[in-house]
């Protein structure tokens, strides 16, 4: 069976939280298929497009369709992100001790 | 018994505010009887935001705020509406970026933090060409993530400042098996307003602080009695430039 989910009816025009995702997520079965339509979503954050790609990526069938512009580059970047490996900048930050407020004060006030 | 709060100007560095909150912050642990705290004497918004924070943990810490939306305190879920405010400024070629930074902190509080109170500030300063993000949380800490996960143990031999110095590098504690898909937040953020746009960011968490700007760099480790249980977010956003594209560096 089809279903067509409208997420800007469900959630918002605002996609933030991984949680809002995961809500939609726990509404799947594994034999359906479904159109998640994305019209409507205006923005959408990194975290939450991460979590479509997930649920869009794992045993569910899901499609996303009708992404504005905002939405579809932040997918893009999300969908890169996966293949790419991390260019971590693994630099050791000496920590400098300030065991009392005068200490603390001096080294803040010297930057 | 009223504490006088520190003098700090509206355009007083990072560094400045942050000084005199842990000096406020070290008198007033040593109060044993109710404090207010008058905020009519200072100019400094973000000094003021930081200081209600403490209401938090001391339960006999009254600050008495000027108007209501004094400090541009915001819950979470308002955080929209706090941007909202400042979109058609100059910034409003901005507030793509601004976004972002936002929606991945108020993420990062509520994904990791375990935190009974959290809150943002966002602030625009017309005069330094800054916008002034703060997010806030009275949860487990960055250390105490990490620790809850048992993940990255071995690495967080100096406690607080590891557990940042890991945060900022992007060591998620909950990237999926064979995806190094999460931890973003911190480290595009810090990267974008230091090293692209020549900002502050600065993260306290525990008894630790890291703050950077583009010319130098500080990790400290913190007074005993300035230990903040959760963890505490600054930015400082100067004006992106019209050439700034954030998809290059997210």
């Amino acid at each position: 069976m089809k279903h067509i989910i409208k997420i800007a009816e469900i959630i918002n025009a605002e996609v933030v939280t991984r949680n809002t995702v995961e809500s939609i997520e726990k509404r799947l079965n594994h034999e359906d298929e479904y159109l998640f339509d994305m019209s409507g979503v205006k923005h959408i954050s990194r975290s939450a497009a991460d979590e479509f790609f997930n649920v869009a990526h794992c045993d569910y069938h899901v499609v996303l369709v009708n992404m504005e512009p905002f939405v579809k580059k932040m997918m893009d970047v999300v969908s890169i992100g996966r293949f790419k490996t991390r260019d971590r900048n693994e630099e050791h930050d000496e920590v400098i001790h300030c065991p009392d407020m005068e200490s603390l004060s001096k080294c803040l006030l010297s930057l | 018994m009223h504490y006088e709060l520190p003098h700090v100007k509206a355009d007083a560095s990072v560094e400045a505010v942050l000084n005199s909150f842990f000096v406020a912050y070290e008198s007033i642990s040593k109060f044993e009887e109710s404090i207010v705290i008058d905020n009519h004497k200072s100019e400094n918004s973000l000094l003021c935001f930081l200081l209600s924070l403490l209401e938090w943990k001391y339960n006999t810490l009254t600050l008495r705020k000027s108007s209501d939306d004094a400090f541009n305190v915001v819950e979470l879920n308002s955080i929209s509406d706090a941007l909202k405010r400042i979109e058609n400024t100059q910034w409003s070629k901005s507030m793509v970026y601004l976004h972002y930074l936002t929606d991945e902190m108020v993420c990062n509080i509520q994904q990791h933090s375990c935190s009974k109170h959290s809150c943002g500030y966002v602030k625009c300063n017309n005069e330094m060409n800054v916008v002034d993000v703060c997010f806030a949380d009275d949860g487990i800490s960055i250390h105490g993530s990490y620790v809850e996960k048992e993940l990255y143990l071995e690495k967080l031999t100096e406690g607080d400042a590891s557990a940042i110095s890991l945060a900022k590098n992007g060591y998620s504690t909950k990237d999926r098996p064979f995806a190094e898909n999460r931890g973003f937040g911190i480290s595009t953020n810090l990267k974008i307003v230091t090293d692209v746009l020549g900002g502050t960011f600065s993260i306290y968490s525990g008894k630790a602080l890291y703050i950077k700007d583009k010319q130098s760099v500080k990790m400290i480790d913190l007074p005993y009695d300035v230990e903040w249980n959760g963890t505490i977010v600054i930015a400082r956003v100067p004006l992106p430039p019209a050439s700034f594209n954030m998809y290059n560096y997210i």
